[in-house]
C-alpha cells in the first residue's frame, strides 16, 4: 500500500470528525506555531518517521497531536515507513501501536543485544532431533548413532547425568529413526522394530514400551499427530507405512507401496493427515497417497483391517525430501532431491497446479512450511493471513513462497535470503524472523519484512583447520533450531548452542512484566566485561577441546602422523574406492598401502 | 519577476506557472514535471500559451520548490511503493540539507507546497527535515522548537507520563 493512499484515507476519516486544525496548539507567542497549521495528515507523515519512543514522546506534546498519535493508523504508517511493508505475522494482533513497538524491540535486542551464549556437548554424538520446553526450561536433543536422548537445560547448559537409552538395557544402540515430542520418544530400530520412551511432565520418570510388529527393514521415519494421541505412523526401508497403537504396541494398519521388486521403496518422508489422508515420500521419487480417516481405525477393533483403501502414487523423477499436506486448498507441496524447484499437487485430480521456481540458485536441500490457522481475519487488523513455505537450497540461499491456493501457474518467491555458499540444513521461520542453519554450522536471522541480516548467531572461525572435511563429514552441519522470542536453541553436529537476547528481562516477556524495571541497567559495566571475557574464553576453550579431538580422531584413522594434507586426501579417496570390499580386505589393503606411502615418504 | 523566465528562445518546451500572488514563471516541461501535478495537467491539456494558475503556492515558496525541481530534474522518478527502499532512512542529502536550512514558516510552506503539488521526494525529505527535529527531544524541548503550547492541565499530563511509562523500557 502506498503511502498516499493511506494519508489519503486517514485524511478523509478524521476531517469528518474534525474540521479545522491547529486548534489547542496554537501558541500565544509572538512567534506563531507553523506546524500546528499545516493539515494533519501532514503531522501523521512526520510522526509516522519517528520510533516507537519518540511516537509516545511526541504524543505528550499537546491535546492536538496526542489525538493524532493516539490514532492506531498512525502507528500502522510508522510501522510501513521502518519496514516497508506489512508483516505477515502479528505479534500483537489487538494493535498496531503494540505491533510496532514489540517488533523493534525484538528487533534491537536481536541487532545490538549482548545475547547470553552458550555452548555445550550434550554427549550423545551427533544430534538429529530437538525438543525444547521453553516454560520449565528442559529439552531432549536425541542422536541417531548412539540411540541415546540427552536432557539438559537451555539456560544454563546443565546437562541432566541420566540418558534416556533406546533399549531396555540402557545401554547405547544405534537406530535409525528418532522422533521427540513434549512427552514421548519413538525410537526406530535398524532391525525394523518400534520402541516408545513416555515421559511425565518435566522429561523424567520414564518408561519404556517395545512395540510387537515389526518393519521388514530398519524403520526410515515417524509422523505423529496432535489430534490423535494414541496413534503414530512409521515408514521404512520395506517400502512399508505402519500405523500402531500406542496402547497396545500393536500394528493396526500397513500400507503398501507395492513398489516392484529391485526399485528403492524406503520412505523418506510422511505427511499425516488424521482425518484425510497418509501420504508417504520415497526415495525412488514416487509419492503414495492414501485416502483414509485414520481415526476410524484407531478406534475400530485392532483385528479388523479396512480393506481396499484408495491408493494413488504421483510418480517423481527423483527422491523426495519433504511433503507438505496444505488442508485448506487440499494441495501437496513436494521437494525433490537435486533440482531447484518445488512443485504444489492438487489431491483430487493429482495434477501438479504450481512450480516454485526462480528463486533457487542450487538445489532443494530443506523446507519449512506455516501455515496460518484460519481464524477469521478481523482481528487482524484486515491483513490477510499468508501460508509461507520456506525452502533452503544447496548454495546456502533461501526462498520464502507465498502458498496460494487459487493461483495455478509459477510461483516467485517473494523474500530471498542470500546465506554463505554453504547448503541449508535446518530452517525456522515464525512471525519476526527467519533464522537459518547450514551444513558448514553458520547460524544466521533474518528479518523477513526487509530481507535484511539481523545477526549472525554462529560462524565457525576460519583458523579451525579442515574446516572443509568435517563439513564433508556433516559433523558440524546445524541439524536442528528452535526459537521463541529471545531465545535460540541449535544444534551443530554434536554441539547445542543456546542463545538469549531478553538481557535480564524475567522470562514470559510482553506487555505486562516489561513494566518492570530492566535488571540488567544496574549491573556495572565492568561486570558485564568480565562475563563477556569469560564467555568467549570458555568458548575458545571448547573449540579447542573439540579441535583437539578432531585431531585425536583424525590419528586413529591416520596409520602414519606426519602425512600432508594432500597425502590424506589421496589416502581418504583410495579408502573410499574400496568400499566395496569386505572389511578384513580392506584393513589387509589400507596396511599395505600405508607402508607403501610410507615407504615413499621415506625415500 | 523574470529570474527564470529570461530564457526565451527555448518557448515551446516551457510551461508558464502562476503563483498565487500573480507572479509568472516560466519553466521548463522535465522541471515542472517533477510535480505530479503539474505533469498530470501538461499532459492532459498538452502545449498550450496560457499559464496554470497555482491558487495555494505563493511566488517565495513557489520560487524555491522550483529551485528543487531544477537541481533534481534528473532523478529517476520514483515509483509506485518500490520493494527496495525498504527500512526507512532518514538520512537528508547535503544539498537537499542545505536547501532546506531555512526559517520554520518557510520549511512548512514548502511542505504544504510539496503535497499541494504532489511532489513526493520533496514532501519526503521535508517531513524527515521535521522528523529530525522532533528525535531525541523531550515534550517540553519539542514544545519549544515549535512553539507548541502545552495545553494540557498537570493532572492531564501526569496521566500521560504513566500511560507511557512502560513504553519507556522498551
Amino acid at each position: 500500500m502506498s503511502r498516499g493512499n493511506i494519508d489519503k484515507s486517514l485524511s478523509y476519516k478524521k476531517k469528518g470528525k474534525r474540521a479545522g486544525v491547529g486548534g489547542g496548539g496554537l501558541a500565544t507567542t509572538d512567534e506563531l506555531c507553523y506546524i500546528n497549521e499545516i493539515p494533519i495528515e501532514l503531522i501523521t507523515h512526520i510522526v509516522s518517521l519517528l520510533d516507537p519512543k519518540e511516537l509516545s514522546t511526541a504524543a505528550q506534546v499537546c491535546k492536538h497531536w496526542r489525538w493524532i498519535i493516539t490514532d492506531d493508523s498512525c502507528w500502522k504508517s510508522a510501522f510501513i515507513q521502518f519496514f516497508g511493508c506489512l508483516p505477515y505475522r502479528r505479534l500483537a494482533s489487538d494493535s498496531w501501536k503494540n505491533e510496532y513497538i514489540i517488533r523493534t524491540k525484538l528487533l534491537r535486542k536481536w541487532e545490538i543485544g549482548r545475547g547470553v551464549a552458550l555452548s555445550f556437548d550434550p554427549r550423545v554424538g551427533v544430534i538429529h532431533n530437538l525438543y525444547v520446553e521453553s516454560v520449565n526450561s528442559w529439552m531432549l536433543a536425541g542422536s541417531l548413532e548412539k540411540g541415546m536422548v540427552s536432557r539438559s537445560d537451555p539456560n544454563t547448559g546443565k546437562i541432566s547425568k541420566d540418558i534416556i537409552f533406546s533399549t531396555q538395557e540402557h545401554v547405547s544402540h544405534s537406530i535409525s529413526a528418532m522422533l521427540i515430542d513434549r512427552y514421548r520418544i519413538l525410537w526406530g530400530y535398524k532391525s525394523g522394530a518400534v520402541g516408545l520412551t513416555t515421559l511425565n511432565k518435566q522429561g523424567l520418570n520414564r518408561f519404556f514400551k517395545q512395540f510387537l510388529d515389526f518393519h521388514a527393514g530398519p524403520v526410515s521415519v515417524f509422523a505423529w499427530s496432535n489430534q490423535l494421541t494414541n496413534t503414530v505412523v512409521s515408514g521404512g526401508e520395506d517400502g512399508l507405512v505402519n500405523l500402531w497403537d500406542i496402547n497396545s504396541g500393536r500394528c493396526i494398519e500397513s500400507l503398501h507401496t507395492d513398489e516392484s521388486h529391485g526399485i528403492e521403496k524406503r520412505i523418506t518422508t510422511l505427511a499425516w493427515n488424521v482425518k484425510n489422508y497418509i501420504i508417504a515420500g520415497t526415495a525412488n521419487g514416487t509419492v503414495h497417497i492414501w485416502s483414509l480417516d485414520s481415526t476410524i481405525i484407531s478406534s475400530s477393533d485392532n483385528s479388523q483391517r479396512i480393506e481396499n483403501i484408495p491408493h494413488d502414487k504421483i510418480v517423481g523423477k527423483s527422491g523426495v525430501i519433504s511433503l507438505h499436506y496444505v488442508e485448506s486448498s487440499n494441495a501437496l507441496i513436494v521437494a525433490y532431491e537435486g533440482i531447484s524447484e518445488i512443485k504444489q499437487f492438487d489431491l483430487k485430480t493429482l495434477k501438479c497446479i504450481c512450480v516454485f521456481e526462480d528463486g533457487h540458485l542450487g538445489n532443494v536441500t530443506c523446507t519449512v512450511i506455516d501455515i496460518q490457522e484460519n481464524k477469521g481475519s478481523s482481528n487482524d487488523g484486515g491483513i490477510k493471513p499468508l501460508n509461507i513455505l520456506a525452502s533452503g537450497d544447496s548454495m546456502g540461499v533461501v526462498c520464502l513462497w507465498k502458498i496460494d491456493g487459487d493461483k495455478d501457474g509459477i510461483h516467485k518467491p517473494f523474500r530471498v535470503f542470500e546465506g554463505r555458499l554453504s547448503p541449508i540444513t535446518a530452517i525456522h521461520f515464525d512471525a519476526f524472523k527467519i533464522i537459518t542453519g547450514s551444513l558448514d554450522g553458520s547460524v544466521i536471522a533474518f528479518d523477513p519484512l526487509t530481507s535484511k541480516e539481523i545477526r549472525i548467531l554462529y560462524q565457525r572461525s576460519r583458523r579451525t583447520t579442515n574446516r572443509t572435511v568435517q563439513a564433508q563429514d556433516g559433523t558440524l552441519a546445524v541439524t536442528c533450531i528452535y526459537s521463541k522470542d529471545y531465545r535460540t536453541v541449535a544444534t551443530i553436529g554434536g554441539q547445542i548452542k543456546t542463545w538469549d537476547f531478553s538481557s535480564g528481562i524475567v522470562k514470559g516477556n510482553k506487555a505486562k512484566t516489561s513494566k518492570k524495571k530492566n535488571t540488567s541497567v544496574s549491573t556495572p559495566k565492568y561486570m558485564k566485561l568480565k562475563d563477556d571475557v569469560r564467555e568467549s574464553a570458555q568458548i575458545f576453550e571448547l573449540e579447542k577441546q573439540e579441535y583437539e579431538e578432531h585431531l585425536a580422531k583424525m590419528q586413529e584413522y591416520t596409520p602414519i602422523s606426519g602425512l600432508t594434507n594432500e597425502e590424506m586426501l589421496a589416502y581418504a579417496l583410495m579408502i573410499s574406492k574400496e568400499e566395496n570390499q569386505t572389511e578384513d580386505d580392506q584393513i589387509a589393503e589400507a596396511l599395505r598401502r600405508s607402508l607403501e606411502i610410507q615407504e615413499k615418504h621415506e625415500r | 519577476m523574470s529570474t527564470s523566465a529570461a530564457a526565451t528562445n527555448d518557448d515551446n518546451k516551457k510551461v508558464t506557472l502562476k503563483s498565487c500572488d500573480d507572479v509568472e514563471f516560466k519553466v521548463e516541461i522535465p522541471v515542472a514535471s517533477r510535480s505530479i501535478l503539474l505533469k498530470n495537467m501538461i499532459e492532459d491539456v498538452g502545449e498550450t500559451d496560457q499559464s496554470i494558475p497555482l491558487p495555494n503556492v505563493n511566488e517565495k515558496v513557489l520560487k524555491k520548490v522550483l529551485e528543487w525541481c531544477q537541481h533534481h530534474v534528473n532523478d529517476p522518478q520514483p515509483t509506485n511503493d518500490d520493494d527496495d527502499s525498504r527500512r526507512r532512512n532518514t538520512e537528508i542529502d547535503d544539498w537537499d540539507q542545505r536547501f532546506l536550512s531555512v526559517e520554520q514558516d518557510m520549511l512548512f510552506e514548502i511542505i504544504l507546497a510539496a503535497n499541494y503539488l504532489d511532489i513526493k521526494p520533496l514532501l519526503d525529505i521535508g517531513c524527515k527535515t521535521v522528523a529530525n527535529m522532533i528525535k531525541g527531544k523531550s515534550p517540553e524541548e519539542i514544545r519549544s522548537t515549535f512553539n507548541i503550547v502545552n495545553d494540557f492541565t498537570p493532572e492531564e499530563e501526569e496521566q500521560i507520563r504513566k500511560e507511557n511509562e512502560w513504553a519507556e523500557d522498551r
